[in-house]
């Protein structure tokens, strides 16, 4: 199938029928009305697997329409195959523009990363969550981490943290790493680096989290606050990248991905976020001339 | 029949959804729904706005509650969209097209349903009809609104909006998360959200 | 420099779809047709309908084609495609007893009202392959079955005399309570999922299990030791009809036609009620298709989850999240995917970790 092929007149404009898709909307309403609170949905099989990024996917298709520019990405990389695949659907069913530009687009699918440059209020970043239950690692069941979030009963999350700190020195979560939205919600905000976590504080646009496998929608709205949970003398620290810079554009202040050339033995750094990368070297380009 | 056929049940839902969306996550923000408004014909029984976010809402998955004058739109929105009328305790959108009195305000909003603990989304949604809305201060009160989606704070009038709606509210959005959400639009198409992360400050309160 | 980055995906998928083609025509004489699968490979579109919860065996005929054989990228195919056909009209409840039966047993008891019919089924036959079926000639071997079967057993017969169900027998007798009344259905493809999950939700959720994932859960649950081991009440194979309201008159209805099921019936042992009365427990399966093991396994499953107990298999979470094909193969084949992210973000947490690891060893011997 080529890039543009449109689906065939059995399916509905954007994939879903329109009874899926007002039901997803209702679930995005509530949940920007309760931020960090994950509102439960009845998520629908999508044409890519489950844990693929169907609930992005589904947040994608019940807000897209004429006039947005889409931009997908897969670890900050539009060329990755999974988010060419994405992207490739959404335009089959609905024929969008869509863009690598994270400043030209409206909406953009993202996992495991938000774009270098901020998202503005007129865009919306739409995340792919395979685990939305941040207490999940200390409480395995659904029905009782339920019950935390509504007494607010956190002391289990921050007992784990504080024997990370006994047995690490230091808080051991990667990615994923949980913060607290509106002095109210603990939510889990996919599997971003921490180094992204302070873009959703306070921030001018739009977040929307989709877990299609476990049928939940959660927002950040913006100008909310989100705090990373940590410890007065444990704070919160985001990647280090002292030192290093990406081989391909110089930048230094951008998340770097690191790489090893086994010809030359050597690690390599290279920014993660793609579209950000180019734009660099092409305003760099331009500044040598 | 109604001819309802300029009205997209695809592009203009979607139109409706997404300037809703940006009404809740921006409070106080003001959407203008007119143009999908004017594409719905006047013959219909309902006002515009509330056939539009109802189109845009409503299913056989929700049900609603009506205050109108008018006898036949109950059954027309049951008929546009699959969903019910039920009790306002049991509804899960409610649209006022009228003025209430002060009394059926105080009943309403102690009827409406606010969630629990564990599930606070499952509460009502208030769609209030008003005759005007505008960021500055002009006619009818003026509310000053901070909280998540408002940068510091912004400024909201509704004309033909009785503070009664705002003192209830404050009452019953007092034990966060639980609480209901309100969506003002007014007679011209203008739309603004007040969710319940909403705090209003207003004189006429 | 060596190293060029891992992009070109558009191309790359474009490629890897194409050479997904050229294997799945490579060594092709002429292409399979569809409804020769739909006809002959007759338990595999049952699996896969019951499994995709969409009873449309040509089209799942036609996804086992696109999938090359594999049931659940076959289910898959079609529960996508079922997620975007709008919900027109809701059939009537379909009452089994009624059923056109073509196979029924009972290990219950020796004599049922009605016989045991085996009616189709491998189960008695040895398992030798079959070597002359590499050169079948269809309509012979047709012929040639038919001239062997008693008169009476011509599946030309109807038998469309309903039989009253086993349960049915035993509640008369007040061994099993009466079925619970329909107090509010819950629909898994239109509602969302909320824990404790009410009974009918189970019930559809097992119905689309996967077939593979039910079978070693419920023979898990017949060996730990709280094991019980159910006997099969009544395994019924059939044709059910599906009927609508007649939209202009509220009391006449309309035949959409027959869709194939089975139904198995389970007692398992006896529970005090509330009200102090001793009685049998029923578990209940009943699936698209004719898919005998699944549905011992979800009437096992079902009564499992009804019941308290500390095995896996009283857990709802466990068994419900985990039995769906669709949802599982894609959380576990999503591993394929790139996880750069979250490993250097990991890598970096143990760097630290390894920096204050040292610092305090070196600490430590001074």
């Amino acid at each position: 199938m080529a890039m543009h092929t449109p689906l065939k007149q059995t399916y509905n404009y954007a994939f879903l029928d329109e009874g899926s898709k007002k039901e997803i909307r209702r679930a995005t309403l509530k949940a920007v009305a309760i931020p960090g609170y994950q509102v439960p949905f009845a998520s629908r099989e999508m044409p890519i697997g489950r844990g693929w990024g169907t609930g992005g996917l589904q947040l994608t298709l019940s807000l897209i329409g004429d006039g947005d520019t889409l931009k997908v990405i897969d670890q900050g990389n539009d060329d990755s195959v999974n988010a060419v695949s994405i992207k490739k659907l959404v335009q089959a069913c609905t024929n969008v523009a869509v863009t690598t530009d994270a400043e030209q687009a409206t909406l953009i699918q993202s996992r495991h990363r938000i774009p270098e440059v901020p998202i503005r209020a007129d865009q919306i970043l739409v995340f792919q969550v395979p685990i939305p239950e941040p207490l999940r690692f200390v409480e395995p069941k659904e029905k009782k981490s339920k019950h935390l979030h509504a007494e607010m009963d956190y002391s289990g999350i921050w007992l784990r943290l504080y024997e990370d700190i006994v047995k690490w020195g230091k808080i051991s979560i990667g990615a994923d790493y949980p913060a607290l939205a509106h002095k109210r919600y603990i939510f889990a905000p996919s599997p971003i680096p921490r180094y992204d976590l302070p873009k959703l504080h306070q921030a001018e646009g739009l977040f929307l989290f989709g877990a299609g496998r476990e049928k939940k929608i959660y927002a950040i709205p913006p100008y909310t606050d989100v705090e990373p949970l940590a410890f007065d003398d444990y704070p919160f620290e985001v990647e280090h990248f002292e030192g290093c810079s990406c081989r391909l554009c110089g930048s230094t202040d951008s998340f770097l991905d690191e790489l090893y050339d086994e010809a030359a033995g050597q690690t390599f750094y290279q920014c993660s976020d793609t579209g950000y990368c180019r734009k660099c070297r092409e305003r760099g380009a331009q500044h040598g001339k | 029949m109604t001819d309802t056929k300029s009205f997209h049940e695809v592009h203009d839902t979607r139109r409706v959804y997404r300037s809703l969306l940006d009404s809740m996550a921006r409070p106080g923000k003001l959407h203008d729904l007119s143009p999908q408004m004017n594409s719905i014909p006047n013959a219909i029984p309902l006002f515009s706005g509330t056939y539009a976010l109802g189109r845009t809402l409503l299913d056989a998955q929700t049900t609603f509650y009506l205050e109108t004058e008018n006898n036949e739109a109950a059954s027309y929105l049951e008929l546009r969209t699959g969903s019910r009328m039920l009790a306002a305790e049991r509804a899960d959108y409610l649209f006022i097209e009228t003025q209430p009195s002060v009394d059926l305000i105080r009943t309403l909003m102690q009827q409406i349903r606010i969630g629990t603990l564990l599930e606070p989304e499952k509460s009502a949604t208030l769609i209030i009809r008003v005759r005007a809305l505008s960021d500055s201060e002009t006619s009818g009160i003026t509310m000053t609104l901070s909280g998540p989606g408002i940068k510091k704070r912004r400024t909201l009038s509704a004309d033909g909006f009785n503070p009664e709606w705002l003192r209830i509210r404050a009452a019953r959005n007092m034990e966060y998360p639980t609480g209901c959400d309100f969506i003002l639009i007014s007679d011209n198409g203008q739309m603004a959200a007040l969710p319940r992360t909403t705090m209003i400050e207003s004189e006429a309160v | 420099m060596g190293y060029v980055a891992v992009t070109g995906g558009q191309q790359a998928i474009e490629t890897a779809n194409l050479l997904n083609q050229w294997y799945r025509l490579k060594d092709a004489d002429h292409a399979l047709e569809v409804t020769a699968i739909e006809k002959q490979m007759r338990h595999l579109v049952d699996r896969v309908i019951s499994e995709s919860g969409l009873y449309a065996p040509n089209d799942a005929a036609l996804a086992l084609k696109q999938a090359e054989g594999d049931p659940a990228e076959a289910a898959f195919l079609l529960r996508a495609y079922r997620s975007t056909l709008e919900r027109n009209v809701e059939s009537l409840t379909v009452d089994p007893g009624q059923m056109r039966v073509i196979r029924r047993i009972s290990s219950a008891f020796k004599d049922i009202p009605g016989s045991q019919i085996l009616g189709p089924t491998a189960d008695y036959t040895h398992r030798l392959l079959n070597f002359t079926l590499r050169n079948e000639e269809a309509q012979a071997a047709l012929k040639s079955v038919l001239q062997q079967l008693p008169k009476q057993d011509n599946p030309h017969t109807d038998h469309r005399q309903p039989f009253r169900k086993v349960a049915d027998l035993l509640r008369a007798q007040g061994l099993l309570s009466p079925p619970n009344a329909r107090n509010g259905l819950v629909d898994i493809t239109r509602d969302k999922l909320t824990f404790p999950v009410p009974r009918s939700a189970k019930l559809q959720l097992l119905s689309r299990g996967d077939t593979g994932a039910m079978t070693a859960l419920a023979c898990s649950s017949m060996r730990e030791h709280t094991a019980q081991h159910p006997t099969v009440a009544e395994l019924r194979v059939g044709y059910v009809e599906l009927t609508v309201a007649y939209p202009l008159a509220s009391n006449e209805t309309l035949s959409l036609g027959e869709v194939m099921v089975t139904e198995v019936e389970t007692i398992n042992s006896f529970t005090k009620k509330d009200n102090g009365d001793v009685q049998f427990q029923l578990g209940y399966g009943l699936t698209f298709g004719q898919n005998e093991t699944k549905a011992i396994a979800m009437a096992i499953l079902e009564q499992r989850l009804e019941t308290d107990g500390t095995s896996p298999t009283h857990d709802e979470e466990f068994v419900l999240l985990h039995v769906d094909s669709i949802e599982a193969n894609g959380f576990v084949s999503h591993l394929k995917l790139p996880h750069y992210i979250t490993f250097q973000s990991k890598l970096d947490v143990l760097r630290q970790a390894q920096k204050l690891a040292a610092e305090k060893t070196d600490h430590q011997e001074v």
